[in-house]
């Protein structure tokens, strides 16, 4: 009878903890819901977005995810938590000057700005405009992100940005962005290009150096 | 019921034999496999290669064929490897060394197939000219790299690491966290190779999706890249040069974020990466040279050492012919007479440089060629490891602050206000030979050390000796006037009577032409060039900030004067007045401290010590005392102040006086203030530098020479145009009224100066990462704007 308690009370002691480290990491969840939308003008020169298509992921070299796949593409790639081990507020990832403490929602951390719904299509737009014709830009979300400074947070979200170009050019990179404005506030992963024979930029200029300087800038 | 059950043995019996038989007799080459008759067949099909196998060119065909003329044309089929061991995977996915994929990379034609390629028999056998050859073949010498770099890093951790618990005490920037379980945190995702990529002379490494692409040479869409092993190495190395350089940006608060050579403009961080990742290709094959096919044949491949036939007359490996700095950086070997501005051939120094390291090592430590090219591999590791720590910390002893200034600002140093380039790159490596290979006591250079002089003597016949200490602390260096503190660190210094070859000018030798008559900037405003430059910068990367009023420049007159409204580029006209070439020279029009922060108005910077800047007079607005008189690291004002004309007197304003004197809205300011701020963002109200487009680079000055003189072709007398890279660009409010003065204070330096790295006032040391958002290490150039409609 003794060791039918002490069974019972194990079972339960080894159920409770599961239960509570479950409960805790389902809490700590990242809630990111990557969904990659094609931003391009139209004949009538608005801007319009959609979601990227099957041929849009093959000119941009990027693999379709899953439900774009053919039914026999059944081989993804193995599920990656690339999250393991970071801090997480509001399903956000905490960055900057953080610690542990924030995890606690209790705990008050004023906000340098608010979530906007409209983001990204803000995000769309401010990219799309002024490209080429039959330019589009994808975006797809990556990381929601919350970045301490100073003791004040900004929303923000880790996107890819994907060009590509009429002529099939194409271009691809990181940014962190304002949750709020859609802004672009810094971007890395570049791609790197080899590119022989590339021509250079090449300003033209009215006539050839030594230049004829007539903006009337003075220098000391 | 006997005879049954003998009957179900035997059957048993002969079934089992003859299945193990099978699987005996499909692991055994046939008569017909042997290597002789597998080498002289020009057919590489499942047929003549066993489980798991499969011919592959293990070199590129110039090599092989020993024809440096070789046909484009030429059946490939005649220089296929005998059978090697491809994978026992049934896809070509390669490397368990990364923790967290499965595996560290895969290879497939393009990005829509399902999967990496999968073996139908077992085999990897296939024609050459098939698209599966191509992925057998990238994936044979991306396992190779691979393979060896995991093996490089098992060393660097458990051999050439030094032990920081060990009485020598020096320090390493390799992080022993990322090492689990034998296992290496270096990248969250796999890497994919795409072999077939439609690419004219062009093979990339996208960093955002991870992946490779390799295209075709010229316009023949036969001629595939991915047939050539070097450029599989070169563009693996670019991708190995992310991990070394973020290799303490994993597991940190700011981990998402990481750090990159260069970008898409001349810099001489981007010059850096490519000479590197051609030295991947030679710490593989321990051959010098880079691309001799697929870029061979539109006259685009590269040597990385001086012996090579390729080079120029007076181009030698002796110690005066050297490829060296800066003199170099505009040669390109395929046409030696014309200088060119690229990051392709500037990067030429620092493989040159790390091949002749590797065989001066091999031969004064009497080490195997192999041997050394893996130490020096390691040395990268640790050099890039410290130089792209974003978190500031640098090395294992090291503390917040010692390198890129401090978590918050690390990206704005790193490729803004001290960038890695060919001074802090090469002295980092020395300091990291210094405190391993070169220190006596480790015994690592066959008993004995590589000491300081070799180190020094090699570096200075590339011209880069251009440190005076190894700057082993960094930000964390010790003032020489505070000796009581127990944390006082002093650098290594480098021995003056090393540097021979090496040249360090004076900053005050930069400066605008003073040619008579020559111009001394030039402004560039057409509408159409200017909107088609930003809408590249959008579609380049850069983190473009402009307001939405300025998108297409719509108020763009194309005159050649700044004009209210208006998206500017101003260019200017740089001279090297010294006897000697400057390299890597650099303008930047980033908000730096030169502002009183209450008043916002000028710093006299000759207040600050050893600053030199006597504008403006206090007469004239400028002030000094408070905040004026210490650089800080997070205080910083933008370039240009404006002239305020009041009744009884001109002054140099700040932007945001200036807009509170005009009484205009802030709403109508470059910069939008977002609702419920607690302060307005009206600093740069009138005139902004773009974000991006804030920084000139210039490869070199030629002695007593301008850039136009220095790129200008011999044949024709004529230099090419200006590129994006060698403009700074300005975003100027239609509020501000025609006749408005600003001036922009810019800053200027280079990479072969003395003054702008050493700190003159802590003799032989670095200036630290503060001072870098001050005035003393560059030269002020101001640019005088008038606003005219």
């Amino acid at each position: 009878m003794k060791k039918t308690i002490l069974f019972i009370l194990s079972i339960t002691v080894a159920c409770g903890i599961t239960f509570y480290i479950k409960k805790n990491q389902s809490e700590k969840f990242v809630d990111i819901k990557p969904q990659w939308k094609t931003y391009s003008i139209n004949k009538e020169e608005k801007v319009v977005s959609y979601n990227t298509t099957q041929e849009e992921f093959q000119q941009a070299r990027i693999p379709a995810p899953p439900d774009l796949q053919d039914a026999k593409k059944d081989r993804a790639p193995a599920a990656i938590n690339k999250f393991a081990g970071r801090l997480i507020r509001e399903k956000r990832v905490l960055t900057g000057d953080v610690n542990k403490d924030l995890e606690d929602e209790d705990t008050e951390l004023q906000m340098h700005n608010a979530i906007n719904p409209e983001w990204k299509d803000n995000l769309g737009k401010n990219l799309i405009i002024g490209q080429d014709e039959n330019t589009k830009v994808l975006i797809v979300e990556q990381t929601p992100v919350i970045e301490v400074r100073d003791g004040k947070g900004r929303y923000m979200e880790e996107v890819i940005i994907t060009f590509l170009k009429k002529n099939g050019n194409r271009s691809s990179y990181r940014a962190m962005v304002d949750s709020s404005s859609g802004q672009i506030l810094d971007t890395w992963d570049r791609t790197i290009n080899e590119q022989l024979m590339k021509k250079r930029g090449g300003i033209i200029l009215p006539s050839n150096m030594p230049f004829n300087n007539d903006s009337g800038i003075i220098t000391r | 019921m006997g005879k049954f059950f003998w009957g179900s043995k035997f059957i048993r019996q002969t079934f089992t034999l003859s299945v193990v038989s099978m699987i005996l007799v499909s692991c055994v080459p046939g008569v017909g496999k042997n290597v002789r008759t597998r080498v002289a067949a020009s057919t590489n099909g499942s047929s003549v290669v066993g489980i798991n196998q499969g011919r592959v060119l293990l070199d590129n065909p110039i090599i092989l064929s020993k024809n440096p003329n070789l046909s484009a044309s030429e059946d490939l089929a005649k220089y296929l490897s005998p059978a090697v061991l491809i994978t026992t995977n049934s896809f070509l996915e390669g490397n368990e060394n990364c923790l967290g994929p499965l595996h560290c990379f895969q290879v497939s034609e393009v990005s829509s197939a399902p999967s990496a390629l999968q073996t139908p028999d077992g085999k990897w056998g296939f024609q050459v000219q098939t698209e599966e050859f191509l992925q057998v073949n990238t994936f044979y010498h991306l396992k190779k790299l691979f393979d060896q770099y995991f093996e490089n890093l098992n060393l660097s951790f458990n051999m050439f690491k030094p032990d920081s618990t060990s009485a020598e005490g020096k320090d390493s920037a390799l992080p022993s966290a990322i090492v689990v379980g034998g296992q290496y945190k270096l990248s969250n995702s796999i890497l994919n190779a795409f072999t077939n990529c439609d690419e004219e002379n062009n093979a990339y490494y996208e960093q955002s999706t991870e992946s490779l692409c390799f295209g075709y040479s010229g316009t023949n869409k036969k001629v595939r890249w991915a047939h050539d092993s070097t450029i599989i190495y070169h563009e693996a190395g670019h991708y190995f040069q992310k991990v070394q350089l973020n290799m303490r940006n994993y597991g940190v608060s700011d981990e998402l974020k990481k750090a990159q050579l260069g970008n898409h403009m001349y810099t001489e961080a981007g010059s850096l990466g490519e000479g590197l990742a051609d030295f991947y290709s030679y710490y593989v094959n321990g051959r010098s040279h880079w691309g001799e096919w697929a870029a061979g044949l539109v006259k685009s491949s590269r040597p990385m050492s001086e012996s090579d036939a390729l080079h120029a007359p007076g181009i030698s490996t002796s110690e005066d012919q050297r490829l060296s700095y800066p003199d170099y950086l505009t040669y390109n070997p395929n046409a030696a007479s014309i200088p060119v501005e690229g990051i392709h051939m500037s990067g030429m120094i620092i493989s040159h440089y790390l091949v002749a390291l590797t065989q001066d090592i091999e031969t004064k430590c009497s080490m195997a060629n192999k041997d050394a090219r893996e130490f020096v591999m390691y040395i990268l590791n640790e050099t890039f490891a410290e130089l792209g720590d974003l978190s500031s910390v640098g090395t294992e002893k090291g503390s917040a602050g010692k390198v890129n200034m401090s978590s918050a600002l690390a990206t704005t140093w790193l490729y803004k206000n001290n960038p890695i380039n060919y001074r802090s790159f090469t002295q980092t490596i020395a300091k990291n030979l210094l405190n391993t290979i070169g220190n006596p006591v480790l015994g690592r250079c066959n008993g004995s050390d590589y000491n300081q002089d070799y180190i020094e003597t090699l570096l200075d016949s590339y011209g880069l000796l251009l440190f005076k200490s190894y700057n082993e602390h960094r930000n964390l260096t010790g003032d020489p006037t505070y000796t009581g503190s127990s944390t006082y660190k002093t650098n290594t210094a480098t021995k003056a009577i090393n540097r021979k070859k090496s040249v360090l000018i004076s900053k005050t030798n930069i400066m605008l032409d003073p040619t008579s008559g020559a111009s001394s900037a030039f402004v560039i405003d057409g509408k159409k060039q200017i909107a088609d430059r930003l809408a590249t910068m959008k579609y380049e990367g850069f983190p473009l900030a402009i307001s939405p009023e300025h998108e297409g420049a719509p108020y763009n007159n194309g005159n050649s004067k700044v004009s209210p409204g208006e998206v500017v580029a101003i260019a200017l006209n740089l001279y090297n007045n010294s006897n000697s070439t400057m390299g890597g020279i650099e303008v930047l029009a980033n908000d730096w401290d030169h502002a009183d922060v209450s008043t916002g108005a000028p710093c006299i910077m000759s207040s600050v010590s050893n600053a030199t800047d006597s504008w403006p007079q206090a007469a004239e607005g400028g002030v000094s005392g408070g905040t004026c008189d210490a650089i800080s690291e997070t205080t910083s004002a933008p370039v240009c102040f404006v002239q305020l004309n009041e009744n009884n007197s001109t002054r140099w304003v700040s932007q945001r006086e200036f807009r509170e004197k005009m009484a205009l809205d802030t709403n109508f300011c470059l910069t939008k203030t977002p609702a419920g701020a607690a302060t307005n963002n009206d600093k740069d109200c009138f005139m902004k530098a773009i974000n991006g487009a804030d920084k000139a680079t210039f490869s070199k000055l030629n002695p007593k020479s301008n850039w136009g003189m220095t790129m200008a072709n011999p044949e024709t007398g004529k230099a090419y145009s200006y590129d994006w890279g060698n403009v700074v660009m300005f975003e100027v409010s239609k509020h501000i009224p025609p006749g408005t003065v600003f001036d922009c204070r810019l800053r200027v330096r280079f990479t072969n100066c003395d003054d702008c790295f050493h700190d003159s006032l802590r003799p032989n040391n670095d200036y630290k990462d503060k001072d870098y958002n001050g005035q003393r290490p560059f030269k002020l150039i101001h640019l005088t704007i008038p606003v005219t409609d």
